[in-house]
């Protein structure tokens, strides 16, 4: 008897312990989660725009509206084919050829049109789109100061992940909704990093400066 | 005439089973809820794939993805001082018991819906969230079945030879009776 109850003791203790460490570290860390903060949610795709509705776009192309599930480019690899469990999101999407176009204007330096990287810190130093910024959808509040007003100027904002079934792209176009940027000047470029390299598109390596 | 001791007793009673249960599990436990402390928005990723605790309200998926990997990490250190090991070994066992099933649930769900992408069932390579990437879903199975013997070994075990517990139970404990002799 006596030792059953200081093995329930010792449980209670444990997780005890474990929480209080657990709740306190997360509480004081700069990358911790928050608790309440649904960080799978989706944007609502029944706002998709319609062609019309798009603004005119300074460099490039225009984008591209089609649904994202008929959006594989014929540069775009098998391997990046979106799986099923991939949803729907509301945004334009982009193909390789355009990204690189815009990558490729003489104006992509005065940020009229920006790429956003959608990736963590290690991915993003290991190589990204030229002059990519960053938006981490998980810890957005750390790049909210340097990338909302360059958001808010620029006319045409292409999010990026890794591409395949990755969804961090669609939840950085949902933080940037939740800022109050425009739908219509969000883009998706589904293909992502795997994508961009598989084509040889140009890759900048290093931290964002 | 007292009765023989069996050998599992006799080896039980010179601590090393259990020694060696407690540093199997607890450098698995420390090394793997380290990585994933570090990275917790990883392991939360991970944890969603397996669709085991409701993404609404957020709250429970992002609480579990925090404190999940504290508890691993604190019952591992305590398993390696040798402080509170039962108590620490059922909570083990109780983690272990809840994800192997779950991992390889997991993997079967990966073998059939790769569309002939794994050979075999064991060929199944994915990142089951457990903190040390990708691994191969049999290797895991076995890996957790040894493990969740040796939380097993330190609940039952009866010996605290080699364990901090007992040694400051020792330091700590009410002083022994000195024997005078008039």
């Amino acid at each position: 008897m006596k030792r059953t109850a200081l093995t329930l003791f010792e449980i209670i203790a444990l997780l005890a312990i474990a929480a209080t460490l657990a709740l306190g570290s997360n509480a004081l860390r700069r990358d911790g989660l928050k608790l309440s903060k649904d960080y799978f949610e989706k944007p609502v795709p029944d706002t998709r725009p319609t062609t019309q509705g798009s603004p005119p776009s300074t460099q490039g192309p225009p984008p591209t509206t089609q649904e994202p599930s008929q959006t594989a480019p014929a540069s775009q690899p098998a391997t990046n084919a979106r799986q099923a469990d991939v949803e729907e999101h509301p945004f334009q999407v982009v193909t390789f050829a355009e990204a690189l176009d815009i990558v490729n204007d003489e104006l992509y330096e005065m940020d009229v049109c920006i790429f956003v990287d959608a990736r963590n810190d290690e991915q993003f130093a290991e190589g990204h789109i030229p002059r990519a910024w960053r938006l981490d959808p998980y810890h957005s509040s750390l790049y909210m100061d340097d990338l909302e007003p360059a958001a808010r100027d620029a006319e045409r904002i292409i999010l990026y992940c890794d591409g395949g079934d990755c969804e961090d792209a669609i939840f950085a176009g949902r933080e940037l909704l939740e800022w109050g940027i425009e739908l219509e000047k969000i883009s998706l470029y589904e293909g992502g990093m795997e994508d961009w390299e598989a084509n040889g598109g140009p890759i900048e390596k290093g931290p964002l400066e | 005439m007292s009765r023989p001791e069996s050998l599992l007793a006799r080896a039980d009673r010179s601590g090393w089973p259990l020694l060696l249960a407690r540093l199997a599990l607890g450098v698995m436990f420390v090394w793997m809820g380290v990585a994933k402390i570090l990275d917790p928005v990883e392991f939360l990723k991970l944890m969603r794939q397996y669709h085991a605790l409701p993404e609404s309200p957020a709250y429970y998926m992002n609480t579990v993805a925090v404190v999940l990997p504290w508890i691993e990490t604190v019952c591992g250190a305590t398993l390696l001082l040798g402080v509170a090991v039962r108590g620490a070994g059922i909570v083990s066992a109780v983690m272990l018991v809840f994800f192997t099933p779950m991992i390889f649930m997991r993997g079967l769900e990966l073998y059939d819906g790769g569309g002939g992408e794994f050979a075999t069932f064991c060929a199944v390579n994915f990142d089951c969230g457990c903190g040390a990437g990708a691994v191969f879903v049999c290797n895991k199975t076995a890996e957790n079945c040894g493990l969740l013997l040796a939380a097993l070994v330190a609940v039952a075990s009866r010996s605290r030879r080699f364990c901090l517990g007992k040694l400051l139970t020792r330091a700590t404990g009410p002083p022994r009776p000195r024997i005078s002799v008039s």
